[in-house]
């Protein structure tokens, strides 16, 4: 520390903010006479304001904006915009990730809300497959839960200890909030180890993850979403598509919305498909 | 292990982002879709000075802007968008630094110590062209942020000590540490008191 601190008559801190006006009038007044009466808070003024004014217009040498990032924000903030993915530039990184999130997530949710408004079951689609008549709709949807599900990786699950009790309580949760039988022996199934249930919500609508990994730690999803509104699904086998890498098997039942999704090979989720849409009739 | 730990912190995202997705009628949150455009410049100049490096500095706008979006029902609207933008970018910041050292194997540290251990971190040496601006790459976290705000964009100690969250002493004792640095980086002290000040 310095003489002045030590005198407890002015410190560098009081010094800074009396440069930067941020004082009361009376301690601005008290600093004035001690500077006037000391040669070296003097100097130090000086020199301290020196570099406050080099400082001034410094930050104008940063680079430019990325015109990218400006595009982006014309288009997440575009009139009628549903905060639409972004192509990771750095996918791997820890910030985008953030980014990733909060979009993956909002779109998800997003996706769930437009997804369920078009479940099977809502007088706007009364029968239909989820979101027949509204293929981009039922695309968000799904789009966003795979993208979601194509971050897991087989460490993703590897610290989850086998724990058959807890398991079987989180699928009674899950399945109490879905209206959903989902009984341990529902949704085993061969070759694959249950590991999480998970519950997601959007102002009532319940959402779920059933997490599995097969023998070589791969995860494999069943999510499953329930609409609001009365019944009234027809049965139709389980749909292919490919998205974000993952193969996907969907289908509706009743007031819900199934999806199976995993890096594994198609005929394999197909069977697993089919199982879980003969076992959860919805 | 990373992508580990973005699954985790997925989920937790997924609940506030609910509230987010459709509520979009408030005048709060017009107001922010409305004006981020006009703070991004601040936003990314503010990343550079966080992360030094341009391409974190890139995703931690977009970071902010998602983010942003997602807690607009949550702006009050006429208050200070700059402001409230800038502390959203530095929450993530931190976040990102904290996540960064689990991940590292250090554990969870405090926000104030991982803002005083910065420094170590990969810098891009081209962000910071000229002479000013290379003494304020290398000041501490901390103190880059504090002459950013106060000095690179005019805003009142109280301002920015509510965006930083800290009190007005510490950005107080943090600009003068910063500015007896630079001083002395830039040539305006040779071998007076102040310069022993500055080291000590």
């Amino acid at each position: 520390m310095n003489g002045r601190d030590d005198n407890r008559v002015l410190s560098d801190a009081e010094l800074a903010a009396f440069m930067d006006g941020e004082l009361d009038a009376e301690r601005r007044r008290e600093i004035e006479r001690m500077i006037g009466a000391d040669p070296e808070a003097g100097a130090m003024l000086r020199e301290m304001t020196k570099a406050r004014d080099a400082l001034r217009g410094s930050f104008d040498g940063l680079p430019p904006l990325p015109e990218h990032l400006r595009g982006f924000v014309t288009e997440v903030t575009a009139p009628g915009a549903s905060m639409p993915r972004v192509a990771p530039r750095h996918p791997r990184r820890g910030v985008l990730a953030l980014a990733g999130f909060a979009l993956l997530a909002a779109t998800f949710l997003l996706g769930v809300w437009f997804g369920a408004r078009n479940l099977p079951g809502l007088p706007a689609t009364p029968g239909g497959e989820l979101a027949q008549h509204d293929a981009e709709s039922a695309d968000d949807w799904r789009d966003a839960v795979a993208a979601y599900l194509a971050l897991h990786t087989p460490e993703t699950f590897r610290d989850v200890p086998a724990d058959d009790a807890l398991r079987g309580k989180e699928l009674a949760t899950v399945g109490a909030r879905l209206g959903l039988d989902l009984a341990p022996g529902l949704v085993t199934l061969p070759g694959l180890t249950l590991k999480r249930s998970q519950l997601f919500d959007y102002d009532g609508l319940p959402l779920a993850q059933i997490a599995y990994v097969d023998d070589a730690g791969e995860p494999v999803a069943l999510c499953v979403v329930k609409a609001s509104g009365s019944s009234g699904a027809k049965a139709e086998a389980p749909s292919f598509e490919e998205l974000h890498g993952l193969n996907v098997y969907h289908w509706s039942a009743g007031r819900h919305g199934f999806m199976v999704a995993g890096r594994i090979a198609p005929e394999r989720l197909r069977a697993m498909a089919e199982q879980l849409q003969a076992r959860l009739p919805g | 292990m990373r992508r580990h730990f973005q699954a985790e912190r997925a989920v937790l995202l997924c609940r506030p982002a609910t509230r987010m997705a459709v509520r979009m009628t408030t005048t709060g949150q017009d107001e922010v879709k409305a004006r981020l455009a006009e703070h991004l410049v601040l936003l990314w100049r503010y990343a550079l000075v966080l992360s030094r490096r341009r391409d974190v500095a890139e995703d931690l706008v977009q970071a902010t802007c998602l983010r942003a979006l997602e807690r607009a029902h949550l702006f009050e609207a006429g208050s200070r968008l700059d402001a409230w933008l800038l502390s959203i970018l530095h929450g993530l910041w931190l976040n990102e630094l904290r996540s960064n050292r689990v991940r590292q194997g250090a554990g969870t540290v405090e926000a104030g110590q991982v803002l005083t251990m910065d420094g170590a971190g990969e810098m891009d040496v081209q962000v910071f062209a000229g002479q000013v601006l290379q003494a304020v790459a290398q000041l501490p976290e901390a103190q880059r942020s504090a002459v950013f705000l106060v000095h690179g964009e005019g805003m009142a100690y109280r301002e920015a000590a509510e965006i930083l969250d800290v009190p007005i002493g510490t950005i107080m004792s943090r600009l003068a540490a910063a500015r007896l640095t630079l001083a002395r980086r830039l040539g305006g002290m040779d071998g007076e008191g102040p310069a022993e000040v500055a080291q000590t």
